[in-house]
């Protein structure tokens, strides 16, 4: 700096250097600024969905605390240089934790409180759009001594637009696959406080007290830095708080996002946010998939599970000694691979997947089936409930006639089928199209409290009759007197009418969306 | 600094929505068509005189659906003795198709609707395919459930959202709902009438329906006219009928007989055990799993990529001299008969002696079409508020939708889809709209493609892989006011002697239901067994 400040406190006449500096600073608020519109808009497209209404909304409520910001400009009338890297300081933190906030926000409210994550969403905006508001005009307040109206205006907005398109370009391209939202925010923070210093160090000799904002510069900036050693915990942790216990694994694989979580010693697998089992009472579950058909049949030899991919039922199935070989076909190898290798997973499936007796296929259930000509004695079929015409699909009577030809004439098969309580229709619309294919039924159901009251349905080509004694030992649900119970319907949950659910007709997908809409477990 | 960062923000929204997989593609792609050199040699006559003789029987010319429904009917009846000659290196027509590492995909005709009750032959033929399964001779037979369309069935984006079905629904008014449901209510009227002499007022093949003036004088005037004269003028009504004459028959709602619009919606009347009355049979290569069907059994009789350029009608035998483009040799063809089941454009270059038909074959019109077959990734983008459909169409698009290769699939993730794209250059004039068609270049093709669809999938750009585009020139005939009493039309499907067409340009419309029939009647009239001549 060669031209000292003039005696008083206003910012003296920045010389050439120093005003390209600013620009530089007008090119990076820019930029900042920018990006922080853009982290809340994705952010809240990402989390509320719906991101055309997200970004119309973040964008208009950024907007107008802008001009708010523009407005209250003129309330600052001394020390501008002061104030201005003050202001940098305060965008820093707010836009820098802009992301990482609204991701805890949103772990801590969950989606039910929509409207209170919304308030918090808007409030943050409407503060960063102000403080970003009050930039420019106190950068051209400070540059307004060294250069006429005409040539401020025309360089201080070229900047201005100039960091806007940089920003514009990298932030889809580079910065969030690059970084993700969390961190590209905390580095933007950075180069706010980076923006700061420079402006400490232009206006060093006129500032007062120039250490106490150096202290803050610091404090600022490490800050942002831990934040961003600590963004990989804080995602994590944000996903913990969403899933109210303690998350052990998460993955997103080719077909669906599976979450475990542990509290104490309950362990509970979601498959796309939909509660899987619960490991506190997945063995009333398992018990009553496997051993009513089972068990009635005389020496079980070849097995087929369909779905299952935790490996409950197959420990289940492996407790009958008589069995020769079980093949498991699930469609996500990463489902199979975790029970089969987590210590605490394949603890709880008795290490199944270790089994000799026990070979995975990794395919999709109806085009295996469609290429295979084994018959087997016994035929789990253990899919998710029909959300969605893909899984309506292995439900359809096409699919049953497949499970028809693959079941040996003495042989059994069980289908999970919903809850004949909650989606009662979508039960019986099941218990219909498997008869449809010609296979006889044995609708049946027990209570599982994680889930609710939960439907099965026996299907075969000879009469089913449940089995006087339950062949294995061990059990913790399932007795032969309460096996025989599980075969009365109570009025709320006897038989109503309902079509064959067929490829053409996807019916069940209709009534399981209608019943589960309306009356929710 | 506000404005700029609020258009920037909007115009930035839709790629950020997916910006973690948003990265510029590039994809490529290829025009296809018709053998044009062909049809061009064709025009010229440019064929090197005959070197050897053969004999047959019959001699068809064509293996689309209608010469090889004729040679499927010969051979069910005896009749060996059949040279079905394809001037393509495959057969199948207008049903022809393609395969890439996804999908089996079509090219053409995508869609047999379920056949009438009294539709015989073609439901026989259906349960020799395995596509009907059991009770076939009852109202209502079982259909091969995988061949059934899989719902959803088909849906349309209106006013910026998808709806479920065709029909305009979403955000209609009153008036304009009413309308609409007073138009289905007619066609329902129309679908169960009959006419004085006792016949369906509206059948397929058409040949069959009422000759009840009641019903033909609909022929006198075209399906706007129709609508209009009903009192029916709203935009979504003659947005459905019109998409539906586009759809079927490549042209407006304004350029259609109001018969022949009428008797889309009003002769289909098929049922199954397992389907409601409005369902299609469908496969990933659309129709031309029909057309494999039809070859199979008749491989030996079909001769591909050969040009028939010469038919000499004698007093007791027919000469057809065929030009083979592989070794580009002629042969003369020596047959008792000659069933002629190709577009009826290129009959004047090769029938010599018969003025009166070939002059017939001129006033024939066709419509131009487009498909195309983009090869996409990352389906997930295509569902919006309602999932993929089969059939999935635009409001108010210059195209007709596209419709989903892999719709039939029983597995349940797909990464790739195959969309195959149609669009039916309608216009009142044709010949205009053709020169357009062939002026267009892969790229100007492409991108008015890719215009079309961003409507309702803003981000698909990214996605396409490939696109490969065919353009049909003479894609179908479209029956125009009067087409029913149409003089040359009457003429071609008189019986011969020894020459018999078979092709929908002489049935009217261009329907598999309509080849099939029409290739059924030639094979019946040289094996003697129908009496007269039908029209």
């Amino acid at each position: 700096m060669v031209n000292p400040a003039g005696p008083s406190h206003r910012p003296g006449n920045p010389d050439r250097a120093m005003r390209q500096a600013l620009f530089a600073s007008v090119f990076i608020i820019a930029s900042c600024g920018l990006v922080y519109e853009l982290v809340a808009g994705t952010l809240s497209s990402y989390l509320l969905g719906d991101s055309v209404t997200q970004f119309s909304t973040v964008i208009g409520v950024y907007l107008f605390a802008m001009g708010a910001g523009s407005w209250a400009s003129k309330y600052i009338t001394s020390a501008l240089v002061r104030r201005f890297i003050e202001l940098e300081l305060l965008v820093a933190i707010s836009g820098g934790f802009s992301a990482a906030l609204l991701f805890l926000a949103f772990a801590q409210i969950g989606y039910n409180g929509n409207v209170a994550f919304q308030a918090v969403l808007y409030l943050l905006v409407f503060i960063i759009g102000m403080l970003v508001g009050l930039e420019i005009p106190l950068v051209m307040r400070i540059l307004e001594q060294s250069l006429s109206l005409k040539e401020l205006v025309s360089r201080v907005l070229t900047f201005d637009y100039l960091g806007a398109l940089a920003v514009s370009l990298a932030f889809p391209l580079l910065l969030v696959p690059h970084l993700g939202l969390m961190r590209t925010s905390l580095v933007f923070g950075l180069l706010n406080v980076l923006v700061a210093l420079w402006a400490i160090h232009l206006f060093r000799e006129q500032l007062q007290r120039p250490r106490l904002l150096l202290w803050q510069c610091l404090l600022v900036g490490l800050s942002l830095i831990a934040g961003l050693l600590f963004a990989e915990h804080l995602t994590r942790y944000s996903e913990e708080m969403l899933f109210e216990d303690r998350v052990i694994f998460s993955k997103t694989t080719r077909y669906q996002r599976i979450v475990l979580t542990q509290w104490h010693d309950d362990t509970r697998l979601f498959l796309n946010g939909n509660l899987q089992f619960s490991s506190r009472d997945e063995y009333r579950y398992h018990e009553a998939l496997v051993h009513p058909a089972l068990s009635a049949i005389k020496q079980p030899r070849n097995v087929l599970v369909l779905g299952g991919g935790d490996g409950l039922a197959l420990r289940e199935i492996l407790k009958y000694p008589t069995i020769e070989h079980v093949t498991l076909v699930d469609l996500d190898r990463e489902m199979t691979d975790i029970f089969k290798h987590n210590i605490r997973l394949s603890q709880l499936n008795a290490h199944a997947f270790s089994s000799p007796k026990v070979s995975v296929v990794t395919a999709d259930a109806f085009v295996w089936l469609d290429q295979q000509k084994d018959f087997f004695d016994f035929i789990v079929v253990d899919f998710p409930d029909p959300t969605n015409f893909a899984l309506g699909k292995l439900y359809s009577s096409s699919f049953y006639q497949l499970v028809a030809a693959h079941l040996s004439q003495h042989g059994l098969a069980v289908i999970q089928s919903t809850s004949p309580l909650y989606a009662r229709q979508s039960y019986w619309c099941i218990v219909n199209t498997i008869q449809s294919v010609g296979l006889l039924t044995s609708p049946y159901h027990t209570l599982v409290p994680s889930f609710g009251e939960w439907g099965y349905v026996i299907a075969s080509h000879q009469p089913y009759h449940p089995p006087q004694q339950i062949a294995v030992s061990g059990l913790r649900f399932m007795t032969p007197e309460t096996l025989t119970t599980l075969f009365q319907f109570p009025l709320d949950m006897q038989a109503v009418p309902a079509e064959v659910n067929r490829l053409n007709n996807q019916k069940l997908v209709h009534y399981y969306e209608q019943e589960w809409h309306h009356q929710g477990p | 600094m506000d404005r700029r960062t609020f258009l920037l923000g909007l115009a930035l929204s839709p790629a950020l929505m997916h910006c973690q997989r948003s990265t510029p593609t590039q994809f490529g792609g290829t025009l296809l068509g018709p053998n044009h050199m062909a049809g061009h040699q064709l025009r010229q006559a440019d064929f090197p005189a005959f070197s050897s003789t053969q004999r047959t029987k019959v001699a068809i010319v064509g293996a689309g659906v209608s010469g090889m429904a004729a040679g499927w009917y010969l051979q069910k009846h005896q009749m060996d003795d059949v040279a079905l000659l394809e001037l393509e290196a495959e057969v199948g027509g207008n049903a022809r198709s393609g395969k890439n590492t996804i999908s089996a995909y079509p090219w053409g005709a995508h869609y047999l609707p379920l056949p009438n009750h009294d539709n015989v032959l073609l439901k026989q033929f259906l349960a020799e395919t395995g596509a009907i399964t059991a009770n076939v001779d009852s109202h209502r037979p079982l259909y091969q459930e995988r061949y059934l369309c899989f719902a959803p069935q088909e849906r349309l984006f209106i006013h910026g959202q998808w709806q479920e079905g065709l029909r305009p629904d979403h955000g209609l008014g009153h008036r304009e709902r009413a309308e609409i449901q007073a138009f289905e209510k007619q066609m329902q009227v129309f679908r169960e009438a009959t006419g004085r002499d006792n016949k369906p007022a509206f059948t397929i093949p058409l040949a069959a329906s009422s000759h009840d003036p009641q019903f033909t004088m609909l022929d006198s005037i075209t399906m706007a006219e129709y609508l209009h004269g009903q009192g029916w003028h709203s935009a979504p009504l003659h947005w459905y009928v019109n998409y539906a004459c586009r759809d079927d028959y490549g042209m407006p709602h304004t350029s259609i007989s109001a018969w022949a619009g009428i008797h889309y919606f009003a002769s289909r009347r098929g049922q199954a055990a397992n389907a409601d009355t409005d369902q299609v049979l469908t496969w990933p290569q659309g129709n031309a799993w029909l057309t494999q069907q039809l070859a199979n059994p008749q491989q030996d009789a079909i001769h591909t990529r050969q040009l028939v350029h010469a038919i000499q009608l004698e007093a007791h035998h027919v000469t057809v001299d065929v030009y083979d483009l592989t070794t580009q040799q002629t042969t003369r063809w020596i047959a008792d008969h000659v069933i002629y089941a190709s577009p009826l454009h290129t009959l004047p270059y090769v029938l010599r002696n018969d003025p009166s038909l070939t002059q017939a074959a001129q006033t024939i019109r066709h419509a131009p079409w487009l498909v195309a077959n983009l090869s996409i990734n990352q389906p997930d983008q295509l569902n919006g508020n309602l999932p993929l459909a089969w059939d999935n169409v635009l409001y108010d698009s210059a195209g007709l939708g596209y419709v989903v290769a892999n719709h039939q699939d029983t597995q349940r993730y797909h990464d790739q889809l195959v969309l195959t794209y149609y669009r039916a250059l309608a216009h009142s004039d044709e010949h205009q709209a053709r020169q357009q068609l062939y002026a267009g270049t892969w790229t100007s093709l492409q991108t008015s493609i890719v215009q079309d669809l961003q409507k309702a999938h803003p981000e698909l750009s990214q996605h396409i892989l490939n696109m490969d585009i065919w353009r049909w020139g003479h894609a179908m005939t479209y029956p125009q006011p009067g087409f029913l009493t149409n003089q040359a039309r009457q003429l071609l499907n008189h019986t011969h002697p020894q020459l018999h067409i078979a092709h929908t340009d002489a049935a009217g419309i261009s329907i598999f239901e309509e080849a099939f029939a029409q290739g059924v009647r030639a094979a019946k009239n040289i094996l003697g067994k129908n009496n007269h001549s039908t029209t």
